[in-house]
């Protein structure tokens, strides 16, 4: 995406460069604006949209309403569209093919029918697509499946799109089924699952390897389990925004090639979106000039000519052209906007630092009075008076940086420049209107307050915290856990913990008593489990040391391959979920939950064998460390098993002495409540 | 915590306190029983404003005479005496109840801090504030306001009027924020009624300018009582503020300005003499009995008073010569002319005020009674002619001025004509100076008018100077030593570059491109291994000025961008003080920043750069004085003669107080740590060092001297992996640095034991 200047720019000021002892004569300069990609493009992650069927059942279809007629036939969805096609091929209703965009709310019932409603409107009452499902099963699945596009739709913000509510009604009254969480259908809870997601790389892994690829769990189920961890993200009250970076990038430097007279001045987005927030003037002479009087290649040139002026010191040429080109002034010129922005913005600072209100108290500095040339002060004009400075530039950038992105969820990548301008102005007039008296008042006195309490001359208080956000937290773990056991780490801390004399103390009293009773009488472990215990873990450390070569301390897992060791873990997180889910399905009350149950053993018996396949696949020493790793897994997964199987074979028999299978659901229910 | 010294019961707002407080406490409180002035050095980082505030508060608690006068340099460090005063008035409330703490104290400033006219103080200076305030406010535009309704007059001003004595301002402690806030919500003029409330407050917190300088202090601190305990915080500077206040220069721009005024005079004398000769005439008669005579006159009408001081010039009729308003204006005419024909020189003129009296009588017959009632006689003209924009007529006041101070002062005085800055020779811009080489002078009267005066700062070393300096006996005259529980402060003295070249700002030095990068390189190396706030001082801005451009060009800068942002001290002090802002924000929010300041700057005088908006600042060369300045050398001149003083030791007092000064921003309490780095070879020499401030000294190990850039890092980085570690806060046993109301109470039976 490179666009150029449309012919070489010539400077009137050129003879003024030579002058200056510039080794090559600029003529004929090209300006050359280069529209770069920004490097950080923060588009939220999103799910590749296929065309590809996801879901297959059979379906009736009930027309844009309940009451119509139901035909027979089978209903595909895929990430971007469902398709309807009747059985019979001369049924009165025509085959379907709707995108998901269209949709913009789904409704479920609860009991009797199990029934799906896709509407076009925020409520159930608008026109839309109903169908009736076999069973309550093809019907979740299909349910979950939409709820997830619509999810993704609304999450993102679909251009154009109009908000639906934030609350939906379902088509019929809640009945209180177990097992069934919250089917409220929330935009904001949507939203905030795929911020969690999108910033929780091993959530996200987990998640699109249980719900998305293999459907075991159901995306409320995942999500039941994970509810702590979204209030917590909503109550942080939105995570840190990502702050501008230091460098100036406004401060562009021209490259020159070293043969011919041209320089390049290089523009990306960000870039400009610099420029504009550093240089309110340019901003507005952008708003005011593109594309109206000139087109914005032409317009950047303008800009980058002043500035190349500028920086080869040739004020004087730079001051002429801008007498000639009353667009090109703005450049120059002292930036009006920054000092009114200025006025208003010293009303608000922190009084501990006014050192402008001291000007008002002093009266030596009238005209006329004071010393006026004592070699302590020197004045202003010396120093160049009030042409633009290198440190007007600096203080300026630096402040910019400290105000943060004004557009934060705008992505600077790739949107055009003029978009940008409006939605800076726009920010901008925002963030004015925003400012109240009363916060400022009490931004104030805590200020004040700040600047003059003694905290060393206090009591002790209460250090005020902020919560740890972790992106990685086995990383983080592992890295705190790496370090040395020496001054700092945490072991140290819970040593530190203990009083050393303490600990002395009561080593001696065990010498004592040892001293005293002789070892036999000691009340020790029982000799078979300290002898298992002690082989397993010289075993381990025999073994690891063996292998690596080097002490027993460091991890087993990060000497595996990296794949091997990805694998595992991602392994070993579904298994603790699935588990979870599992164990959180006793006592098994419902038929729903039984299904789950089975289901979860079912997809559980596939790791494990995946896992005991990953384990045979391996070779030798790996094999070994492998199978240790698992074990843990390994017998979580057996007793669950067993725990199913053993619940299995009981309700098996319960049920065959019960003769009233129409009562089968009900009675366990109560029973296994009662227990 | 309440404690008792030698039987006075102190309040004190915090559950510890310094060993040093407490000893600061029992020095202040001999020098108020014994009535007498004192001289008290007390470390930057113990908490010298709270004690100060502590202990005065608690004896006027006691004996309930006289005010406190509470002088700060500025503004802001205004705010924050102020604040302190309300932590401690709450804890005094708290204690002996509300009844018994009553207080009532206020900060004062000028009406640009204090208006809340909607239009007026928008203005954008002090002068214009106060001539549009006049022009609201002055008597004879009320009273023609009684009778024509379109003339515009203050609400507020109108409405405080109104209310008479009865517009009161309640008990309690008042920032100018507040007092505006009360202002507007009662709709009363903060600024008159503050000016009121004066004679009734406990406390008054104002700029040093409203006691030292003649012109401000006959107008706002005139009716104060001989009780009075005045305090003058941060007083290192305290003799160039007197030095300053009793200055004239005038300059081209000044007499143009004068002859436009004095035409302009001419004129309204000349309509008067029409329409209302009575009023000239009454004049008349009142300077024949003397300038006292005039009366009180309503507060919006005054103008600044004389610029020189004996009282006694009030008693005296006006000389006759000059009581007809026209031949008054003819007198300055003449005396503009002969100043206009001394400017035009091209050498360099220094003579006494003796001499140039005597031309002056000479050349156009006017004689030293004459000049010394120019002032008085201006300011009773104008008021008579009812002038209301006081910001036009700056230029013939400034020439009255210089005429009153040269009438009135024969010795301490010198006036030096310089047709060009020594600096641009190529620029002609003609000065003459009256400059004032005696500090005593201004200050003397305060010596004498109050009972007690305390002068007390971070650095006044060398202790014994100031006494000379100021000529006052000091009853009590102490310096304190900090005490710490650890090594928190780290000065280290830098002479080489990581290359081994000598660094300094000498002049056949500074400009070296080594020097300059070696600078330049100390401050990347320190960014990318020191946290939060860095704070770098230059000697001078043009110093500053080229070495900010050379980094830039050399790419240093952009590199030390990418570990902090860059924040600069410029000559405008609206962007300065954003920029401070914008400073402590970076800090705050862990970004950490830098910021670059000038030695005897603004910011250097009055800004702190404690906890984490300072861990570490480089003070870039000694900042000397420009030696070859005619005024410092005849002002050396003069301190040789009458006391003296070396001119080589006093230009090294005077840069390394400014160093210090500099340096000791960054610490402000115990619990705080921070580095100073001397970046120039000639801090090494024991002449220089031995001039730093005692407690810079003691910590200045000898393996801190003579550094080089990989040197220092490396003290900086073991300096603050200690500092980083958690440490026991009170001390132990005789090393006690916290001390808690127990502590106190066991000292004060101990000491009644012995």
């Amino acid at each position: 995406m490179k666009e150029r200047a449309s012919g070489g720019a010539k400077f009137p000021g050129q003879s003024a460069a030579l002058r200056l002892g510039n080794p090559k004569p600029l003529k004929d300069t090209d300006i050359n604006v280069n529209y770069g990609r920004a490097a950080e493009g923060r588009r939220p992650k999103s799910i590749a949209a296929m065309d590809v069927p996801v879901v297959k059942v059979n379906a009736k279809y009930m027309g844009t309403s309940k009451k119509g007629p139901a035909a027979p036939g089978v209903l595909t969805m895929s990430e971007v569209r469902f398709k309807w096609t009747p059985n019979d091929v001369s049924s009165t209703l025509a085959p379907l093919n709707v995108e998901f965009s269209v949709i913009k709310a789904h409704f479920f019932s609860k009991n009797k029918k199990a029934l799906l409603n896709l509407s076009k409107g925020p409520d159930a009452k608008a026109e839309g697509y109903v169908f009736e499902f076999d069973d309550f099963k093809d019907r979740d699945m299909c349910r979950d499946h939409v709820a997830k596009i619509l999810g993704r739709q609304q999450g993102t913000g679909v251009a154009g799109q109009a908000p639906p509510p934030a609350t939906t009604k379902p088509v019929t009254a809640p009945a209180p089924v177990a097992g069934a969480s919250s089917n409220q259908f929330d935009r904001a809870e949507m939203e905030r699952r795929l911020k969690l997601l999108q910033t929780d790389s091993e959530l996200q892994k987990l998640h699109s390897e249980l719900v998305i690829g293999e459907r075991i769990l159901s995306e409320d189920e995942f999500w039941a389990a994970r509810k702590h961890m979204l209030e917590e993200d909503s109550s942080r009250g939105g995570r840190q925004k990502t702050g501008l970076k230091t460098a100036m990038l406004a401060d562009v430097r021209p490259i020159t090639d070293g043969r011919t007279n041209k320089v390049t001045f290089n523009l990306t987005p960000e870039i400009i979106q610099q420029i504009f927030t550093e240089k309110p003037a340019v901003h507005r002479a952008f708003l005011q000039n593109v594309p109206t009087k000139m087109s914005e290649v032409e317009f950047w040139t303008k800009y980058c000519r002043a500035e190349y002026l500028y920086r080869t010191k040739n004020q004087a040429a730079a001051a002429a052209e801008a007498a000639d080109d009353e667009d090109l002034a703005v450049f120059t010129r002292e930036d009006d906007i920054i000092q009114n922005e200025a006025r208003k913005k010293i009303k608000r600072v922190d009084p501990t630092l006014d050192i402008a209100a001291d000007m008002a108290d002093d009266y030596t500095h009238l005209p006329g009075r004071g010393i006026y040339r004592d070699g302590n002060k020197e004045e202003a004009e010396y120093v160049g008076g009030k042409s633009r400075s290198i440190m007007n530039d600096i203080n300026r950038h630096a402040a910019v940086v400290l105000e943060g992105r004004p557009l934060d969820g705008l992505s600077v990548t790739g949107a055009d420049t003029a978009a940008v301008a409006q939605a800076l102005a726009i920010a901008q007039q925002a963030q004015v209107d925003s400012e109240k008296p009363e916060e400022l008042e009490v931004r104030r006195l805590e200020r004040l307050r700040d600047m003059t309490l003694n905290d060393d001359l206090q009591g002790p208080q209460e250090a005020p915290h902020v919560p740890l956000t972790i992106q990685d937290p086995r990383k983080y773990f592992d890295s705190q856990a790496a370090a040395p056991a020496g001054e700092s780490g945490p072991a140290a801390a819970a040593q530190a913990a203990v009083d050393p004399g303490e600990a002395l103390d009561s080593f001696h009293e065990q010498l004592a008593s040892w001293k005293r009773n002789g070892l036999h009488s000691c009340s020790c472990l029982a000799p078979a489990v300290a002898l298992k215990v002690m082989t397993d873990l010289t075993r381990e450390v025999s073994s690891s040391k063996f292998s690596l070569g080097r002490t027993a301390e460091k991890n087993v897992l990060d000497s595996l391959p990296k794949g091997i060791k990805d694998e595992l873990l991602q392994q070993s997180a579904a298994v603790h979920e699935l588990l979870r889910h599992f164990w959180a399905c006793y006592p098994l009350t419902s038929k729903t939950l039984l299904e789950k149950a089975t289901r979860l053993k079912q997809a559980m018996s596939q790791i494990y064998t995946r896992l005991e396949k990953m384990k045979e696949s391996s070779s030798g020493d790996l094999r070994h460390q492998i199978s240790q790793l698992v074990q843990p897994i390994f017998q979580a997964l057996d007793a669950a098993i067993t725990h199913f199987e053993d619940d299995e074979k009981r309700r098996a028999s319960r049920t065959a002495q019960k003769q009233a299978p129409g009562q089968h659901n009900g009675s366990v229910g109560a029973k296994l409540v009662a227990a | 915590m309440k404690f008792k010294i030698e039987g006075l019961t102190v309040y004190f707002p915090y559950e510890y306190i310094y060993p040093e407080q407490y000893q600061y406490m029992l020095e202040l409180k001999r020098a108020l029983d014994a009535k007498g002035h004192c001289l008290l050095e007390m470390p930057t980082g113990t908490g010298k404003t709270v004690t100060l505030l502590s202990l005065i508060t608690s004896y006027q608690l006691a004996n309930p005479a006289g005010k406190l006068i509470y002088c700060t340099r500025t503004v802001h460090e205004m705010e924050k005496v102020l604040d302190e005063l309300r932590r401690l008035h709450a804890y005094q409330e708290k204690e002996i109840g509300k009844e018994a703490a009553k207080i009532l104290a206020l900060g004062l400033s000028s009406r640009k801090n204090l208006c809340i006219h909607p239009v007026v103080s928008g203005e954008g200076s002090r002068e214009s504030v106060d001539a549009g305030c006049r022009k609201l406010t002055a008597s004879w535009v009320r009273l023609a306001a009684v009778d024509n309704p379109n003339i515009e007059t203050c609400d507020f001003f109108e409405n405080y009027e109104k209310k008479g004595a009865d517009a009161m301002l309640p008990q309690g402690v008042y920032t100018l924020h507040e007092l505006r806030n009360f202002g507007r919500e009662k709709g009363w003029c903060p600024y008159f009624l503050a000016r009121h409330m004066i004679q009734f407050a406990n406390i008054v917190v104002y700029n040093y300018q409203y006691m030292l300088d003649p012109k401000v202090a006959g107008i706002i601190s005139r009716e104060l009582e001989k009780e009075c305990i005045v305090v003058f915080d941060e007083a290192h500077n305290i003799d160039n503020v007197c030095i300053e206040a009793l200055s004239v220069n005038i300059r081209q721009q000044t007499l143009d300005g004068a002859t436009r005024n004095l035409n302009k005079i001419s004129q309204v004398i000349e309509k008067f003499k029409s329409t209302d000769a009575n009023r000239l005439r009454q004049e008349y008669s009142r300077l024949v009995e003397g300038l006292a005579q005039r009366g009180e006159l309503p507060l919006a009408d005054q103008w600044l008073a004389n610029p020189a001081l004996p009282d006694d010039i009030l008693k005296e009729a006006v000389p006759g010569n000059i009581r007809r308003a026209e031949h008054f204006v003819a007198f300055l005419k003449r005396l503009v002319q002969y100043i206009k024909g001394r400017l035009h020189t091209d050498v360099v003129e220094s003579e006494g005020p003796m001499s140039f009296l005597n031309s002056l009588s000479r050349e156009c017959s006017i004689d030293q009674k004459a000049l010394r009632f120019c002032y008085d006689r201006l300011t009773s003209l104008l008021e008579t002619l009812e002038i209301t924009d006081t910001d036009e007529f700056l230029h013939i006041q400034a020439v009255c001025d210089f005429g009153t101070l040269i009438g009135t002062y024969q010795r301490g005085f010198a006036i030096i004509i310089e047709p060009y800055d020594e600096r641009m020779p190529n620029i002609p811009d003609p000065v003459l100076q009256l400059s004032c080489l005696d500090a005593s002078l201004a200050i003397k009267p305060v010596f004498e008018r109050f009972q007690s005066v305390v002068i007390t700062s971070g650095t006044l070393s060398p202790l014994d100077l100031y006494p000379r300096l100021l000529s006052f006996n000091p009853v009590i005259f102490k310096s304190f030593t900090m005490t710490l529980t650890r090594d928190c402060l780290c000065p280290m003295i830098l002479t080489r570059g990581s290359d081994q070249l000598p660094v300094s700002t000498k002049f056949d030095m500074r400009s070296d491109p080594g020097v300059v990068r070696n600078y330049g390189r100390l401050l990347l190396e320190m960014v990318a291994a020191v946290p939060d706030g860095v704070v770098c001082f230059f000697v001078s801005y043009s110093y500053m000025d080229g070495i900010i451009n050379s980094w830039n060009e050399m790419g240093i800068l952009q590199e030390v961008m990418q570990h902090k942002l860059v924040f600069i001290e410029t000559q405008d002090v609206v962007e300065t003080t954003l920029a401070l802002d914008n400073y402590r924000r970076a800090c705050d929010c862990g970004r950490g920043a830098v910021f670059f300041s000038v030695a005897r700057g603004k910011v250097a005088e009055g800004i702190d750069f404690d906890k984490h908006y300072g861990r570490l600042v480089i003070m870039y060369g000694i900042p000397f004085q420009y030696t070859l300045s005619r005024i410092l050398r005849a002002r050396l001149e003069y301190l040789r003669e009458t006391f003296q003083i070396k001119e080589n030791d006093f230009l090294t007092f005077d840069a390394v107080r400014q160093a210090a000064q500099c340096v000791g921003r960054v610490i402000r309490s115990k619990a705080d740590y921070g580095m100073m780095i001397f970046a120039d070879k000639r801090y090494n020499r024991h002449d220089k060092r031995s001039k730093l401030p005692g407690w810079i000294q003691t910590h200045l190990r000898d393996a801190h001297l003579n550094l080089s850039t990989d040197m220092s890092l490396h003290i900086a980085r073991e300096f603050l992996r200690k500092m980083a570690q958690p440490y026991d806060k009170k001390g132990q046993g005789a090393n006690a640095t916290l001390l808690s109301q127990s502590d106190l109470e066991r000292m004060e039976q101990e000491s009644m034991q012995t």
